[in-house]
């Protein structure tokens, strides 16, 4: 539908002693759900291996959910949870052998990524559908400026928790009561597609699909943006009148001349906690930063729990509790560098988008560029060390996430939007010194070889 | 910039390491000269190698000096 967008918000969910013991319950039944439904295609392959192969026939999630219907028949407790959250955990676990199939046809050998079974301690998801099919919202409006509903508003007293519309409750079937909830919407959603209830750490979240009205508005800008990903993360080029065609954008010149990159833009946090571009002159250095910061911090972090991860691993005895330890605390490290990066280029993008008319991205094909140095047994390699150092460069930045990005946010605004692959791309030093190095030691031979005769 | 400045070198002098296997391998070419121009020809990629991990240690060196520059403004306030 044109004009809405899909978004997923997470609230968190603050369940009581008998409410977290039912939720525990049903995600214990998902992940053994999960393992029954696996284990029964697999009896059912090694069934069917024995029939000639125009007669095989593998089953479907529509023919495991006929299984379930017969097992909620047949066992009362298994009529606890939603029907449908056990026909989507079939879904799951269908979409996981489509895509395992997918990879597999493409050459993923190895990494093809059969589905797994599952430990129940590890699993963490409900799914539920759309709002009404195994859960709902039953009172408060969850939507930011909202006042809390009548009923909420009788139950509590002005300006207590109650009245509070980012406090609601929602029902889940199985569930006993309601579970408190916390959190706000931007605005009213127009339908509330799907939700999963979460544990993640012990703590519950409810994590939401919902559709709405696209709040995102084009600019009056054509830009253009040269993914560098060396000396700067991009180089942006604003112009007036439509984005160049793509194979004149390398000679283009613009009629207000070459803007610095918007790394070297500053960008202000205002009130609202929304990013606004701003002269230099008028911010404050503790308000200030540049994505390219953000993304130095990241990539640091990144090298830290690399730092982590090799000291454990000369250090400590694999699998022992400090290893463990450690591999913690380089997980988290990791995580929060993804975190700040992600927020960095979702800042970034959505002040670029607010600015523009029309896009136009030239950036190097993220996979093509990133490929080691290593080489084979047949043709060895040159300058892996450099060409590796340059690769994590390359991914600590992300470009595939920023040029996604980019896309759905200029989709989303109804603004133009090319991607350009960049034929000479800087990151290609890397390759060219992989290249001479590799000719200089077939050089050197030819010479010794020379002398020996 | 990197790659306008350093890629055109580094192709020239993977052009001239072509024609020295070439030279040498068909017999045309002096061996000393050969030598040469490979040592020559050689240092280039360590050349750019260096440059290029200042380059990439950049942020981390600047991160660095604000950390230490942070630490270091306790000290010179007691100084003074």
């Amino acid at each position: 539908m044109t004009g809405t967008v899909l978004r997923r918000y997470t609230f968190k969910l603050y369940p009581n002693r008998a409410q977290e013991c039912a939720l525990n319950g049903q995600r214990v039944m998902c992940a053994q759900l999960w393992n029954a439904l696996l284990q029964m295609r697999e009896d059912h392959r090694r069934r069917e291996s024995q029939k000639p192969k125009d007669q095989r026939r593998t089953p479907t999630a529509f023919d495991q959910a006929k299984e379930i219907t017969q097992l909620r028949k047949a066992c009362p407790e298994w009529r606890v949870m939603s029907a449908d959250s056990q026909a989507l955990v079939a879904k799951m676990l269908d979409d996981a052998f489509k895509a395992f199939f997918i990879r597999a046809k493409k050459g993923a050998g190895a990494s093809s990524g059969y589905p797994r079974y599952k430990s129940a301690k590890l699993w963490e998801t409900i799914p539920f559908r759309e709002m009404g099919k195994g859960w709902k919202i039953t009172n408060g409006q969850c939507v930011a400026g909202a006042k809390a509903q009548s009923q909420t508003a009788t139950m509590g007293k002005a300006g207590s928790r109650s009245s509070d519309p980012r406090n609601w409750r929602i029902y889940a079937k199985g569930i006993p009561g309601l579970i408190r909830t916390r959190g706000q919407l931007p605005r009213e959603p127009l339908s509330w597609r799907n939700a999963n209830i979460i544990c993640r750490d012990g703590t519950w979240w409810l994590s939401a699909c919902v559709e709405m009205k696209s709040a995102r508005k084009a600019g009056t800008q054509a830009i253009s943006i040269h993914l560098d990903l060396i000396d700067e993360f991009a180089r942006v080029e604003r112009m007036n009148g439509a984005v160049p065609a793509p194979r004149e954008s390398a000679n283009q010149t613009t009629e207000q001349g070459v803007i610095p990159s918007q790394g070297s833009d500053t960008f202000v946090s205002g009130s609202d906690g929304r990013l606004s571009k701003a002269s230099p002159s008028t911010v404050s250095g503790s308000d200030t930063f540049t994505v390219e910061d953000l993304l130095g911090k990241a990539k640091a972090l990144t090298e830290r729990a690399d730092a982590i991860k090799s000291s454990r691993d000369t250090r400590l005895r694999r699998r022992s509790y400090r290893w463990r330890e450690e591999t913690a605390r380089a997980a988290r490290l990791t995580l929060l560098a993804a975190r700040i990066r992600k927020n960095a280029l979702h800042q970034w993008t959505t002040a670029i988008t607010r600015e523009a008319a029309a896009i136009q991205v030239r950036a190097p094909a993220s996979k093509e560029v990133t490929r080691s140095a290593r080489g084979s047994a047949s043709n060895h390699g040159a300058a892996v060390e450099i060409n590796a150092a340059l690769n994590r460069n390359t991914l600590n930045q992300a470009p595939a996430m920023a040029i996604q990005m980019l896309e759905y946010k200029s989709a989303e605004a109804a603004i133009p939007f090319a991607l350009v692959k960049d034929e000479a791309p800087v990151t290609a030093v890397g390759r060219d010194i992989s290249d001479v190095t590799k000719a200089v030691r077939k050089a050197r031979r030819a010479i010794k070889m020379e002398t020996a005769i | 910039m990197t790659h306008q400045i350093k890629t055109p070198i580094l192709n020239t002098s993977a052009r001239a390491l072509l024609n020295v296997l070439t030279g040498v391998q068909s017999k045309t070419m002096d061996l000393a000269e050969a030598s040469i121009l490979t040592s020559a020809a050689g240092k280039i990629p360590h050349h750019v190698t260096a440059d290029l991990k200042v380059r990439l240690a950049a942020p981390r060196l600047l991160e660095i000096e604000a950390v230490e520059e942070v630490a270091q403004k306790p000290a010179l306030a007691a100084v003074a």
